[in-house]
């Protein structure tokens, strides 16, 4: 059997093969066909998008369409010497992968025998090859359990080692610790031979910093006000679209120990506008959450769904589990949804137009996201306010001045060649998504907004939401500190308005939350003692400045996070926005977790517990029983 | 003419008595004896009572808007010198809009003297009126009622915007009585002191009896309202404080040329006593002085019975924390309403039991049945600020009101004053017409006690109540003339009698801590304290709120502080005297709540409720502050401060390492 990079059938058409066999009806059939001359996609793939037929049964099919043998790869395990581990990634974007070596010939474990495969296995084992045929997810678990050391170190240090300066694997450079120290000493040296001056200056710099920094969000609020700066796709762009002309499409969804959840997300991502078979969809499990990986077996999922199982290695965080499925990708594009997201539907629709109409260096596009469960309580309330006026107001603002646009956690839609070319996430970094987006702006890269919104679920207690605070700010923290690591270089990538956005977004939010309980404890005892100590410290510039940022700058930001939901016309929440200073305090308590962990826990990943809500076991409930009637079909 | 008074004598009576109780207390003045006349071989000395004198320092005024209107001034006569003559010189003045028809009628001892009509052209009058001689009764007291009046006018029911006009009756009006010889009697010649006492003390340092003994008496005086000047010998003041021998030397250089040369002793062995010398006399007061105890009850018998101030009711001596208002001055009976009735009385710290002070006043009016049940309107006023607003129906019932006082800024004195209206209009569809009211004697006011933590003026005569301790630098001694009007003021305005003090003279620059309620005149106050104002802390200034300088150190040094200050569990007075020469004159009244006074010279700067006030506040640019503190320690601070730094870089710095390692 020598094989000369083309395929012959010999035995019926692989639908009659199904049918004949009784696994698949007439009506499937039919529909399977008409779904193929609309989606352009192979009539396996369908038919095991759609979770008609099991994929033994499908593929043992398909090796009697093509008079092959069929190897069940868990019995038969291929031998681990041939395989490569630069052409991992190849194996199962192209779903084959070398299986045995018999004589000097190479025999080809493969599930999908297109064109590209056979020349791929020509083009790396020359002409005296044949194949067998496997299941595509045998292929993807010998990939997983061969290379499994191979794929975890990719995934944790592939950036660290191309592209050492923007790894945050290293917290503090010796240069910023000796910066900080020069500064720190500086200080105190002016602060003992000139305290009040010194104090006073320390105070200006920060009350200017605060108006400079009250003025960059009022600017932000302002640009945001003209509604036509990110990518609008309409719903006749989208109708427009050609199933046949959508590429494969990525989806990565990392989870850990949330099987309560995973029934809605995968509903969530069944119900997106977008051919089935042209989903890869990728459920990222830690190798050791048992629990999850027993509910998604007993979910009985269908063929768009892939497990990947992450081995158990430091830094345990979301971007290494990422970067590991990422080696199993085979979309054009990709994107990442949480387990407790909801998608608008046509999302990935509006990406791909997003993605044709935007400029060619459009890394990525970033949908909006906000919350389903609004209205839980005063912390869902405050979380959608701020989220309202993150994703609605600044992040458009900031596409639209060409500042570093920190990513959301989700719903970025990447172009795939362009995330591997940066070496995808830091896996070092807890939000390595902000970080990602700084890398594609210093890389010329263009982060664009998408008018698609991704629910989520807000984080409903307080506890819940300070961990998963912390974890935010800590990671802006390292973002922070992993690109001033050469300021100047920062400057030149980013030019002054790129720079000062930074400095001040990422930088300001820092800052701004660390200060904040001072400043208030600083008001709130000149207002209880009346003492007249702190007028040396407060000259009447500096009063004023002062006064300016707490009566007119707070004010100005509790009007633009009332303001902020309007375009969604969540008005109920506007009397929230009063209670924003409690909101920003409980920022601060999580900043300064965030700082002690910076130091003390740098890579811990603090783990949002999702799907206590109310709402969402109502919706689990519901998306149980929609799974179970799709079953009984 | 007395049935077209609108408003029933008796109770227009009320205030004016209450008035003239307080004004009592200006008394006639002997002029000298050169001013007099004689008769035959008598001599006449004349004895002056201005109106000014007898607490109306403006004069006063009738608006023909609310005639008749009446003002009485009861007068004292001399116990015991016979009077040979009295007039009653009235300057007034009625102004070009008074109604022509308005006349000014004088009753002595209620009976009607004269009656004169006004010319309304703004032209200063006097009017001189002799008194009958059947007034003129040893001992007895003159009251003298002028009523302005005016008929009553239908006019202004039609004019609703009637023009007022006013009768003005000028300050130096007055009653000049001349009495046979001059008075022996010491009530007579206490009587007789004029409105500004002269006391003369020994030249030099006084000793500590004679201090305490001119002290007793400048509050006596002050007490009942007398300017004091003090001098020294041998200027002889209307009261002179010496050993007699002093007094005796004094006099002798000039004794025995002349009849009247020759000093007269009313009784040589009294320690206090009446000398006639010169044409003049004075009460002279010598060892063993006479203490504060006598003064307030042996001396004011000696004055007369009416200008005996009652002691202060002793809780529990009415029925638990309530007093009468009748035995505050209210007048609590039947009344007849006109158009307008007005109650009122001032409520002292004098007239409660120490330690207390008012809560509500509890308030029944009765008002008998009328055929109309014509309803009547009540308003109540406390320090002039309205509280209360009721209507009120003549329908037999009995109305109750509660005044609480908390509804006013706290205050030394409470002026309670009720004003019931007749609510139909009474002047223009019933002019005339008159229903009776009357306040139940049950009215009462009900006291809670003085919170002494934390407390200001108006605390101080319950704290200084129950006895407390004077503590005076002893160099205060040699400067007796310059301190004691102040001293005095403070403790006629303060200290409500018998409060027995003990006068305590300290050596050291300060002053023993007090065990009980106290006031100190030093330049620190004494023990463990943190005043509102200090002089501890190097220089000091007064301060705006804004940072500008209101008094800075030199005039607040010179300036005489008061402080309520608070040491352990006593409560007391820090005084910080300014400089010598400085005579302060020291209203309580306009202290109010304060806890801070600021005597500049002679009149009140500044008060300050330091426990609350931020709009002024002590400035101390000399005195170190915390930031101060540390910057005196301030290279141990960086060096501590650097090693803590440097430790914390040497730390993230192998932290950092050691996550990229792991």
């Amino acid at each position: 059997m020598v094989m000369h990079a083309t395929v012959q059938v010999v035995q019926g058409k692989i639908g009659d093969l199904l049918v004949a066999r009784g696994l698949l009806n007439d009506e499937q059939l039919s529909e399977a066909l008409t779904l193929q001359r609309r989606w352009g996609t192979r009539l396996g793939d369908i038919i095991l998008a759609k979770g008609w037929v099991r994929a033994p049964d499908l593929y043992r099919t398909l090796a009697t369409h093509l008079n092959k043998p069929f190897v069940d790869l868990h019995k038969k395990p291929p031998e681990p010497s041939l395989m490569e581990s630069d052409d991992l990634i190849r194996y199962t974007e192209l779903l084959v992968l070398p299986w045995r070596k018999e004589g000097d010939k190479v025999i080809l474990a493969i599930a999908d025998p297109s064109m590209e495969a056979l020349e791929f296995a020509t083009a790396r084992f020359g002409n005296n090859t044949d194949y067998v045929i496997t299941s595509k997810f045998d292929i993807i678990w010998q990939v997983q359990h061969n290379a499994k050391s191979y794929l975890n170190n990719t995934a944790r240090f592939a950036l660290a080692e191309r592209e050492p300066e923007y790894s945050a694997n290293h917290v503090f450079t010796t240069m910023q610790l000796a910066g900080v120290y020069l500064l720190l000493s500086v200080m105190l040296l002016a602060l003992t031979l000139w305290p009040v001056d010194t104090l006073v200056v320390i105070n200006l710099l920060i009350a200017l910093f605060l108006i400079v920094n009250f003025g960059m969000r009022a600017m932000l609020g302002w640009v945001a006000a003209d509604a036509h700066i990110d990518v609008k796709v309409n719903d006749d762009e989208v109708a427009a679209l050609s199933d046949t002309d959508l590429p494969t499409y990525t989806v990565l969804v990392p989870m850990y120990k949330e099987p309560e959840v995973l029934p809605i997300i995968t509903e969530s991502l069944r119900q997106l506008d977008y051919p089935l078979s042209k989903l890869d969809i990728k459920l990222i499990l830690e190798d050791d959450d048992a629990e999850t990986i027993a509910s998604a077996k007993r979910l009985g999922l269908e063929g768009i769904f892939e497990i990947i199982r992450v081995p158990p290695s430091l830094p345990r965080t979301k971007p290494k589990a990422c970067n590991y499925a990422l080696q199993f990708a085979r979309g054009e594009y990709v994107t990442i949804y949480d387990a407790e997201d909801r998608p608008e539907a046509d999302q990935l629709k509006k990406a791909v137009v997003a993605f044709r109409k935007a400029s060619p260096n459009t890394a990525v596009i970033q949908a909006r996201l906000n919350y389903f469960n609004a209205e839980e309580n005063w912390l869902t309330r405050m979380f959608t306010l701020e989220y309202s006026l993150w994703f609605d107001f600044y992040l458009p603002a900031l596409d639209a001045l060409n500042i570093p646009i920190p990513l959301g956690g989700t719903s970025n839609h990447f172009k795939m060649h362009v995330l591997r070319d940066v070496q995808a996430w830091d896996p070092y970094n807890v939000t390595e998504d902000a970080d990602l987006g700084v890398r594609f702006t210093q890389r010329n890269y263009h982060v664009g907004v998408v008018n698609s919104t991704t629910y989520e679920e807000a984080t409903s207690r307080v506890g819940s939401w300070i961990r998963q605070r912390s974890r935010w700010l800590k990671g802006y923290m390292q973002t922070y500190l992993v690109h001033m690591r050469s300021p100047l270089r920062l400057y030149k990538k980013l030019g002054h308005v790129g720079f000062w956005g930074f400095q001040f977004f990422i930088g300001g939010t820092i800052v701004s939350v660390l200060l904040a309980p001072w400043l208030f404890v600083m008001f709130g005892f000149w207002l209880v003692t009346r003492t007249h100590d702190l007028d040396l410290i407060f000259p009447p510039l500096v009063l004023y400045v002062s006064l300016f940022n707490l009566l007119l700058g707070n004010g100005f930001l509790i009007y633009l996070s009332s303001l902020s939901v309007f375009k969604r016309h969540l008005y109920r929440l506007i009397p929230y926005a009063l209670s924003n200073p409690i909101y920003w305090l409980l920022m601060s308590w999580a900043a300064y977790k965030a700082l002690w962990q910076l130091v003390h826990n740098p890579f811990y990943w603090e783990k949002t517990q999702h799907g206590v809500t109310r709402f969402n076991h109502e919706e689990s409930a519901k998306s149980e029983a929609a799974l179970r009637q799709v079953a009984g079909k | 003419m007395a049935n077209a008074v609108s408003t029933p004598l008796c109770l227009m009576r009320l205030p004016a008595l209450l008035l003239a109780y307080l004004a009592v207390i200006g008394t006639a003045r002997a002029v000298a004896v050169d001013e007099g006349v004689s008769s035959g071989t008598t001599r006449k000395v004349p004895l002056v009572t201005t109106v000014a004198e007898l607490g109306y320092p403006s004069g006063f005024s009738f608006d023909d808007s609310s005639l008749p209107d009446a003002r009485i001034m009861v007068i004292p006569l001399p116990h015991d010198t016979r009077i040979d003559s009295a007039a009653l010189h009235l300057v007034y003045r009625a102004s070009p809009l008074l109604d022509p028809r308005a006349t000014l009628r004088i009753a002595i001892n209620d009976r009607p003297l004269a009656e004169l009509s006004l010319i309304p052209d703004d032209t200063p009058r006097e009017l001189q009126i002799p008194i009958p001689p059947v007034a003129l009764l040893a001992g007895g007291r003159l009251k003298v009622t002028v009523l302005g009046n005016v008929p009553t006018s239908y006019g202004r029911c039609v004019d609703g915007q009637p023009v007022s006009g006013v009768i003005h009756i000028y300050p130096e009006s007055r009653l000049i009585t001349y009495q046979d010889g001059p008075a022996f009697s010491l009530r007579d010649a206490w009587q007789a002191l004029p409105g500004q006492v002269t006391i003369s003390l020994p030249d030099g340092p006084l000793d500590e009896a004679m201090f305490r003994a001119a002290l007793n008496w400048v509050v006596l005086l002050q007490r009942h309202h007398r300017q004091v000047r003090l001098t020294t010998l041998p200027e002889l003041g209307e009261l002179v404080i010496a050993s007699a021998h002093e007094i005796r030397t004094t006099l002798a250089p000039d004794a025995g040329k002349s009849v009247d040369d020759t000093p007269l002793w009313s009784d040589e062995g009294a320690n206090v006593g009446v000398v006639w010398f010169k044409g003049r006399q004075f009460i002279a007061a010598t060892p063993p002085y006479a203490d504060a105890e006598q003064f307030a009850l042996r001396w004011q018998d000696l004055v007369a019975p009416a200008q005996i101030t009652t002691a202060p009711p002793r809780q529990n001596e009415e029925r638990g924390n309530r007093i009468a208002l009748a035995a505050l001055g209210l007048y609590t009976g039947p009344a007849l309403l006109g158009h307008k009735l007005q109650w009122s009385a001032t409520i002292t710290p004098w007239r409660l039991p120490p330690g207390m002070r008012p809560e509500t006043a509890h308030l029944k009016v009765v008002l008998p049945r009328s055929e109309a049940q014509q309803t009547f309107r009540l308003y109540a006023y406390l320090n002039d600020m309205l509280v209360k607003g009721e209507r009120l129906r003549g329908d037999g019932s009995e109305y109750s009101l509660a005044i609480p006082f908390d509804q006013v800024r706290r205050s030394e004195v409470y002026n309670l004053r009720l004003v019931a209206r007749d609510d139909s209009g009474n002047d223009c569809r019933a002019p005339g017409q008159h229903y009776p009211i009357e306040l139940s004697p049950e009215s009462h006011l009900t006291l809670q006690p003085e919170t002494l933590a934390q407390s200001g003026f108006v605390s101080l005569p319950s704290v200084l109540g129950a006895g407390f301790d004077l503590y005076l630098p002893r160099a205060w001694l040699a400067e007796a003339r310059q301190r004691l009007p102040m001293l005095g003021q403070l403790l006629a305005g303060f200290v409500v009698p018998p409060a027995d003090y003990r006068l305590l003279f300290f050596d050291t620059s300060v002053p023993p801590p007090p065990a009980r309620s106290f006031i100190v005149a030093a330049e620190n106050p004494p023990g463990e304290v943190d005043p509102a104002l200090r002089f501890d802390q190097g220089s000091v200034e007064l301060i705006a709120h804004q940072g500008e300088t209101l008094i800075d150190d030199r005039r607040l040094r010179q300036s005489s502080i008061l402080q309520m200050i608070h040491i352990d569990d006593a409560t007391g007075l820090w005084i910080h005297p300014g400089e010598i020469g400085t005579l302060p004159v020291i209203d309580a009244n306009r202290l109010g709540d304060n806890d801070v006074a600021v005597y500049e010279r002679d009149h009140l700067a500044l008060t300050i409720d330091s426990r609350q006030e931020d709009l002024v506040r002590p400035r101390y640019p000399e005195a170190p502050r915390w930031y101060e503190r540390l910057h005196a320690q301030r290279f141990v601070w960086l060096l501590v401060a650097w090693l803590v730094l440097t430790l914390g870089i040497i730390y993230l710095h192998a932290k950092s390492r050691q996550h990229r390692n792991s």
